[in-house]
């Protein structure tokens, strides 16, 4: 089981990497194909911005299995043990909540892309390129879910 | 229940549930209360893909993360003492300038005081500085540089700014433009009380020396020319931000990795997946903040706060000493990008009312925030450096002080004194 | 009551604006109340492909929105917008009346009621060097509107590689010189501040530009038959007035930009000739690629030669 989640780990960082690594160099080349050849390359800034959405979403992705988000640490830094560990469960619940609502939502409004056609660039159709939101909400309302159940444990196992 | 709601999130993000997790419950609560189809998130996440400037989030980021890594910072120091370093107080000023410059590009992320301390305090230690004055300079440079291109918070701030129908636009361009003296006015001031601070110091033993100016500048051979693309290409209109991001980003990956070779082939992902991290955050925020900006546009809720200030404050000087007063405290809770995403689009609209100019109003929420970061009791920057130094929070209380108040005065300089920001435009 | 919520890139202040305003205000008053609009102007809900789907998921009823972003839904709406199908503003009145309706009924169809189509004026080259021929324009950076399919195969067509910038960026690419060439409406050059940038016009109109006013069917059919009556009347009045208004506008525009020292470039009988010719391959091309409807625009063609003999023939 652990050697599997170390897998799709590995497999979830190659896939960000890769994909950052494709965006440092398409937009090299978009400026240098505009520069040296007045034209520019018609699909690769629409696509740059695409790649903008599944990296931000990846990286949130990422912050959550390391539990490195933006948050107000007041309770964490002034509170009791008790209440830190309290606190843990309930945010990870709360926040497993909210994404998978987003999760569930985002896949029907993918659905609905699907059914009329939204187009993205250069008449490729939207829907795969929308496809990360409810995928990445979901896998991070997994990751809470998962996150709350271990802080409760840990909080039993140290009670 | 109208209350209820709004007072649960509250408490949830004061006991540390991720900010993003609020900010969307509270847009999908609108949208579920004004009967608009939740389907409404995805639509607004997905705007993500249609911002233009955003791609210079990511690329920006991933250079900041590789000169990080990179022994840049040790260059860095050595060229500014080399050029500075014999002035009065100079040590102090080349921490002060290593800082400003360090910050604009890595984004006031704690990356300036965890990668430059380890280099800057010992050295200041070493001209005889207090360890006091050490820590306080270096703690609040950590955000020293929030005004100058191309740092992230600017460009988010003219992201979320554009969101808004505004009559007069907000061109990034013109932010990095307006912070550039307001910037200046910071580095100034602190630079002068080091100056004064350092009068006491054995008389400077190192005079200018040419050799050694020359020397650090071939050191710098590969690294000079970066601001000299980003900032002469942004500032003098050879460049669009995302044009400058995308060559910055290039240039840094090809001189750290194939050039100067000091991040290994086997530590590149490694930095490249931590920079991802912070994009990740950020995006994410403002993306689900996308959907609850969208919400209180669509509720009027700016027109409802603006008219019950309206009742209390009928001048622009009292509105803007409140506001000073009220982002310190949120300089101090929130991080920078958070309190971008939530406060500017109900701030915004409201300052316009009292005749503040958007470019302006950025400039002197960015300020205050810079303030923010190293305000007592939980300015972020005061944990990073009472972990980075090994020193108690109450040290770092006591020590950036002086600092704090003298920021201060800067920051109230820069908001009631608009011309500063806006002579170039 | 029903609230339509209208959302637009146009900014607010602006005197297409305040003629939708004032339509709203006229509706409500003659609807007793019923029947509200409330705008979102200045792009705060995104781009019109934003908006449309906004109105799929029903959060927006409506959007005024640029007749080229409805391309994927109708390719009727592009009918008015091939490049070089007319030489001036009476030539696209002389066939509206008739061809309107087309574009009316395809929006039906696709579940869109069409409740305004506005005059956007003609689309001419600028640029910081006087252009005659398409061999002038290669050696320039031509921005085109992002999937602005039309123009991007048009300047193909003429052997130009074109930059796709969103309009948000083309201010700055001007700048920078990524770009030095553009075509737009004088009034739009001189909004945006282009014209600061540019010192020549082409004078010779290369695409007629459209906005429409649409909104979702199953939110306007939930209005009671009479007051529906009473917002498209309303609407096409306030769309009527808005034409006239943009007429003066762009005649407005034209006269401040030639004052600020613009050229206008003429072209001789030949280059013009040469700029039809190239239309010509452009709009075979987009027919195959299903771009715009081919019958029905031939059809078109058909009735502006037959107005063009009319005013030849009256002098
Ligand atoms: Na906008
Ligand atoms: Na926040």
């Amino acid at each position: 089981m652990s050697t599997l989640i170390r897998w799709l780990h590995r497999i979830e960082d190659a896939v960000l990497i890769t994909l950052l690594l494709a965006m440092v160099l398409l937009a090299g080349i978009d400026i240098f194909a505009r520069t040296l050849f007045g034209g520019g390359i018609g699909w690769i800034p629409p696509l740059l911005r695409v790649m903008v959405l599944w990296l931000g979403l990846l990286g949130a992705l990422l912050a959550t299995r390391t539990r490195e988000h933006i948050a107000i640490d007041l309770i964490n830094r002034l509170g009791a043990a008790w209440l830190q560990r309290l606190s843990r469960v309930v945010t990870s619940l709360f926040a497993a909540a909210v994404c998978a609502i987003i999760a569930w939502h985002s896949q029907e409004y993918v659905q609905l892309a699907y059914e009329y056609g939204d187009q993205a660039f250069a008449r490729l159709p939207a829907w795969p390129m929308q496809l990360v939101i409810p995928f990445s909400f979901a896998v991070m309302a997994l990751r809470f879910l998962v996150q709350a159940g271990q802080s409760l444990r840990h909080a039993e196992e140290t009670a | 229940m109208s209350l209820l709601v709004p007072l649960l999130l509250l408490l949830l993000a004061l006991a540390g549930a991720p900010l993003f997790a609020v900010i969307g419950a509270s847009a999908l609560w609108g949208f579920y209360q004004t009967d608009v189809d939740l389907m409404i998130m995805a639509v607004e996440i997905y705007r993500v893909a249609e911002m233009p400037v955003l791609i210079a989030i990511p690329l920006f980021t991933l250079a900041g993360y590789l000169l990080g890594e990179s022994k840049a910072p040790q260059r860095l120091v050595r060229i500014t003492d080399a050029l500075l370093g014999w002035l009065p107080g100079g040590l102090a000023i080349v921490a002060l300038a290593v800082c400003a410059l360090f910050t604009a590009f890595t984004g006031a992320s704690g990356v300036t005081i965890v990668a430059l301390g380890a280099l800057l305090v010992p050295a200041l230690q070493k001209a005889g500085y207090p360890r006091q004055f050490n820590l306080g300079l270096v703690t609040s440079s950590g955000s020293l540089g929030l005004l100058f291109a191309p740092s992230l918070p600017l460009i988010l701030y003219g992201v979320v700014a554009q969101q808004m129908s505004l009559g007069t636009p907000v061109s990034i361009d013109d932010l990095f433009l307006a912070g550039l003296l307001p910037g200046g006015l910071m580095l100034l001031a602190l630079a002068l009380y080091s100056g004064w601070q350092s009068r006491h110091l054995p008389a400077n033993d190192a005079p200018f020396n040419g050799r050694e100016a020359w020397a650090a500048i071939k050191d710098c051979g590969w690294e000079i020319p970066l601001p000299i693309i980003v900032l002469g290409g942004i500032y003098g209109g050879f460049f669009a931000v995302s044009e400058a991001a995308a060559i910055t980003a290039l240039y840094v990956l090809i001189v750290t990795v194939v050039i100067r070779r000091e991040i290994s082939l086997k530590h590149l992902p490694v930095v490249m997946r931590d920079s991802m991290k912070l994009v990740g955050a950020i995006l994410l925020i403002l993306a689900v903040s996308l959907a609850s900006t969208n919400y209180m546009i669509d509720a009027g809720i700016p027109q409802q706060v603006f008219a019950f200030i309206q009742q209390h404050i009928s001048d622009p000087i009292t509105f803007l000493l409140l506001l000073t007063l009220f982002l310190l405290v949120l300089g101090m809770m929130l991080d920078i990008f958070s309190a971008i995403v939530i406060m500017i689009p109900i701030i915004l609209p409201i300052a316009m009312e009292y005749g503040i100019h958007p470019v302006h109003l950025g400039i002197l929420f960015l300020a205050n925030m810079q303030l923010g970061y190293f305000t007592p009791p939980v300015g972020m920057n005061l944990f990073i450096a009472s972990f980075r130094f090994n020193e108690p929070v109450m040290t770092l209380y006591r020590a950036t002080l002086p600092f704090f108040f003298i920021l201060l005065a800067t920051v109230l300089v820069i908001t009631f004194w608009p011309t500063l920001s806006l002579v170039w435009l | 009551a029903t609230t339509l919520k209208i959302a637009t890139l146009a900014p607010d202040g602006t005197s297409w604006m305040k003629e939708m305003r004032a339509a709203a205000k006229e509706i409500k008053q003659q609807t007793e109340g019923r029947v509200k609009i409330k705008y979102f102007p200045g792009g705060v809900q995104g781009s019109d492909k934003s908006v449309l789907r906004k109105i799929r998921i029903r959060q927006l009823q409506g959007g005024a929105i640029a007749a080229g972003a409805l391309a994927s839904i109708a390719k009727e709406t592009q009918l008015y917008s091939l490049p070089f199908t007319f030489r001036n503003l009476e030539e696209v009145r002389a066939v509206r009346e008739e061809f309107d309706p087309i574009i009316t009924k395809a929006l039906e169809k696709k579940g869109f009621v069409l409740l305004g189509l506005s005059e956007g004026g003609f689309a001419y080259l600028m640029s910081d060097q006087p252009l005659h021929t398409s061999d002038d324009v290669r050696q320039q950076k031509v921005w085109v509107p992002e999937g602005d399919i039309i123009s991007k195969t048009t300047f193909e067509n003429g052997d130009v590689q074109p930059i796709a910038l969103p309009v948000s960026d083309v201010y700055t690419s001007l700048q920078t010189g990524l770009v030095d060439t553009i075509a737009a409406n004088m009034t739009s050059a001189i909004a945006l501040q282009w014209h600061t940038k540019l010192t020549h016009v082409t004078d010779f109109p290369l695409t007629f530009l459209m906005g429409t006013l649409v909104v979702d069917a199953k939110a306007f059919n939930k209005i009671n038959a009479d007051d529906q009556a009473v917002v498209r009347s309303v609407m096409a009045q306030a769309f009527a007035n808005m034409d006239q208004q943009n007429e003066q506008n762009e005649a407005k525009a034209r006269a401040a930009l030639a004052q600020n020292g613009m050229q206008f470039v003429e072209l001789s009988a030949e280059d013009k000739q040469a700029w039809y010719q190239l239309a010509k391959r452009t709009i075979n091309e987009l027919a195959d690629q299903a771009v715009y409807p081919v019958d029905e625009y031939q059809q078109l063609q058909h009735l502006l030669q037959q107005v063009r003999q009319q005013t030849a023939a009256t002098p």
